[in-house]
């Protein structure tokens, strides 16, 4: 049974390797350039460099935040991180610093830690000059909770994420400001409490990792300034795994404590839309560092964001590409939830205006894809000029992978 | 052409998912019982590979030499054969006897069991499988240019190791004095231990050799996907299942046939599923839905076959 069944695999082996012909030769071949892997802000952690181990290299990655040590208010903040993490910050951890410090501001207004008065606080730092001056730029909200920041362009050169010297025409990010310029006072009495969510494990762990570590650097600085209302601040961490479900215990868990005063999260857009509905009956005001789907703050008065939305970063990867990277075609990979198709669908949509064709769309489920070769071989034969991705950094790394295995990508 | 790519492709994950398969269909021939902790002994094979790999070459190590991925992959997937001869002894050893629901239930918390311990260890984030320098990029067969269909050390590889353990499995089970105390045990344990087989070394190897094949498999799918995490045994154990399944429970060829078979389907799906078009949807069905696109086959199959296709409807197990 076993012998006839194997035979002409055995057949196969040889004879593929009897008559094997040269290996294909680097560089240009009669397939035309190399793609060029584009990635909205999902791509943007240190571990897709990592964890596509230099198959990242050259890529493009649109962000809110880059470590550029060159403006004075990031450099100080970026000193502090690596001094206590080791790590240079990535966006999700200069935003979640933005977001705790801008709801201790909220809270100082209200002038006590109440959940209706700090929505009212956030709610009105509508402008440029009543918002918060972070690392990230000025966190200021429209009558919706959305927030308007400009998206930067990085690129993965030499193993590492830098700001890449072709930029889209957005006006640059907002003065940077270092923090706590507050002469240094002991913060005593009963603590303020608020809740930061976000996927402190699971497929999204690096995010939680940054989130957490950006949210403590700004509750330590915040504490060591004299806390907030002169009490100490402390935060309640809610891990929810990247999941809807898990996404709702935490939120519920969040709204049975009656000291809890704000939230910041959750990250992940598909979180933040499961959760949002309990934060709006419990009267909670909730802060996003992360989720960007259109439909995050719709709805709600309590929910706030403080970055772009997917329609806007959608436009500004899709005239990148066209405007400079100068390509015409591409295809795209998106991930199954609401971040992913989101973001897909207005990529799209600017794509059809601007002429820019997309071939093909290849969508994943992050939950149960096994791999990635055979959707890899789908783009490959469009041989596409721009890969463009929306997802998650961890798929992201394997399609890069994948595709530098196809000889996709150099 | 591209349709021999995909096929292809398929074929490549399709042999991983059999040799995993082979733990689920063994460990069921002879003791009836579906072992859903496999999953997690695969898991832990390609963690136990990483980690030595780790520590003999550094975990920033970019090329590591082949005879060093070699030896630490077969200490590793050795030492995963020891993980499963323990798991049966610690969990299903005392069970035995007792009523196929508990055992089956103590191996869904061997399941969880394992998985957690593996965060624990590991912590939850991804991880890598160094190999060396080209095994997985380097074309020694380019068929169409660029973009046409590349052949890698790793392909080859799979299928010599694949080869290599069908045969050897074929020999172990048919040929050898061990391998008829196993196909006896199959049959009919009580008469097979009045007639002299010491069960408990059936089941033991049956444990070892499930699991050894396990953890290569493991490995070479956390190389194939590019990245693993603790739940990686979780996904991939449920396809193998499905595998061994419809190539009939208890059968070795079958699992092998079944991974195969559920493989190519999914990779066909990857590549063809959006050319259907989809009533509401512009540009066609999902390709999200690849890997439910195999598991509708295997439900097809065992319809119209319920004893999976190389399975057998009495006691002629292993």
């Amino acid at each position: 049974m076993i012998r006839s069944r194997i035979a002409p695999l055995v057949l196969c082996a040889v004879a593929l390797l009897t008559t094997g012909c040269p290996p294909a030769d680097g560089g240009k071949t009669d397939d035309g350039d190399y793609s060029i892997i584009v990635g909205g802000d999902g791509v943007f952690s240190p571990d897709y460099v990592k964890l596509a181990e230099g198959a990242a290299e050259g890529s493009y990655i649109i962000t809110p935040y880059i470590n550029d040590t060159s403006s004075p208010g990031i450099k100080a903040f970026s000193e502090a991180f690596i001094a206590e993490y080791k790590q240079e910050p990535d966006a999700w951890a200069a935003l979640t610093y933005d977001a705790v410090g801008t709801i201790a501001v909220a809270i100082e207004k209200a002038g006590k830690p109440d959940r209706k008065g700090i929505r009212d606080a956030l709610a009105a730092m509508n402008s440029k000059e009543t918002g918060y001056p972070g690392v990230t730029g000025v966190t200021f909200f429209d009558k919706n909770g959305d927030c308007a920041k400009p998206a930067l362009i990085a690129e993965v050169k030499g193993g590492k994420l830098t700001k890449s010297a072709t930029q889209i025409d957005t006006s640059s990010a907002g003065e940077a400001k270092a923090g706590g310029d507050k002469a240094a006072k002991k913060a005593e009495g009963e603590p303020i409490v608020i809740g930061v969510a976000g996927p402190f494990t699971g497929g999204g762990q690096k995010y939680g990792e940054m989130i957490k570590a950006g949210a403590k650097l700004k509750l330590a600085e915040l504490n060591a300034a004299g806390g907030v209302l002169g009490r100490p601040l402390k935060i309640v961490w809610g891990d929810d795994e990247s999941t809807n479900s898990k996404a709702v215990n935490v939120a519920n868990d969040f709204a049975a404590r009656p000291e809890l005063c704000a939230v910041v999260g959750h990250f992940n857009s598909t979180c933040s839309l499961a959760a949002k509905a309990i934060y709006k009956a419990a009267e909670i005001p909730a802060l996003t560092p992360g989720s960007t789907n259109v439909k995050v703050c719709e709805g709600s008065d309590w929910y706030f964001r403080n970055l772009y939305r997917d329609d806007f970063q959608g436009f500004i990867c899709s005239d990148f590409i066209t405007k400079s990277l100068k390509k015409k075609t591409c295809v795209v990979f998106f991930d199954d939830d609401d971040y992913g198709t989101g973001l897909k669908t207005f990529f799209e949509q600017r794509a059809k205006e601007t002429g820019l064709e997309v071939l093909e769309s290849i969508s994943y489920d992050k939950k149960s894809v096994t791999e990635f070769t055979s959707l890899v071989t789908k783009a490959k034969s469009k041989a596409p000029e721009v890969i463009f991705i929306a997802g998650n950094y961890k798929e992201a790394a394997l399609i890069a992978k994948a595709c530098k295995k196809a000889g996709l990508t150099k | 052409m591209l349709f021999l790519e995909y096929t292809l492709n398929g074929l490549n994950t399709g042999i991983l998912y059999g040799l995993i398969a082979i733990g689920y269909t063994m460990v069921y021939g002879i003791i009836q019982l579906i072992n859903f902790a496999h999953g997690e002994i695969c898991m832990l094979g390609a963690m136990v590979t990483a980690t030595f790999l780790g520590w003999a070459f550094g975990v920033d190590a970019i090329a590591i030499p082949a005879a060093g991925f070699v030896v630490f992959m077969t200490l590793a997937a050795l030492m995963d054969g020891g993980f499963g001869i323990l798991l049966d002894k610690i969990a299903y050893k005392p069970l035995r006897g007792s009523s196929r629901l508990s055992a089956l239930i103590t191996a869904i918390g061997m399941s969880l069991l394992l998985q957690n311990l593996a965060v624990m260890i590991w912590g939850a984030g991804a991880n890598t499988i160094k190999v060396p320098e080209g095994y997985t990029s380097t074309a020694i067969l380019q068929i169409g240019g660029r973009l046409g269909i590349r052949i890698t050390f790793f392909h080859i590889s799979i299928w010599l190791f694949t080869i290599a353990s069908m045969s050897g499995l074929y020999f172990l089970v048919q040929k050898t004095r061990f391998g008829m105390a196993m196909r006896a045990t199959a049959q009919n344990p009580t008469a097979a231990s009045l007639m002299g087989v010491r069960l408990d070394k059936v089941v033991a190897t049956t444990f070892f050799v499930g699991s050894f094949l396990g953890a290569i498999g493991g490995v070479a799918v956390a190389i194939n996907k590019g990245s693993f995490d603790y739940q990686i045994g979780l996904y991939i154990g449920l396809v193998a299942f499905a595998a061994a399944v419809l190539g009939g429970i208890g059968s070795i060829p079958g699992a092998m046939l079944g991974g195969i078979i559920i493989g190519v389907v999914e990779a066909w799906a990857a590549g063809y599923l959006s050319e259907i078009p989809h009533p509401l949807v512009e540009g066609g069905i999902s390709t999200g839905y690849k890997e439910a696109v195999g598991f509708t086959v295997l439900i097809l199959i065992i319809l119209l076959r319920p004893q999976g296709l190389l399975g057998s409807r009495g006691g002629d197990r292993a």
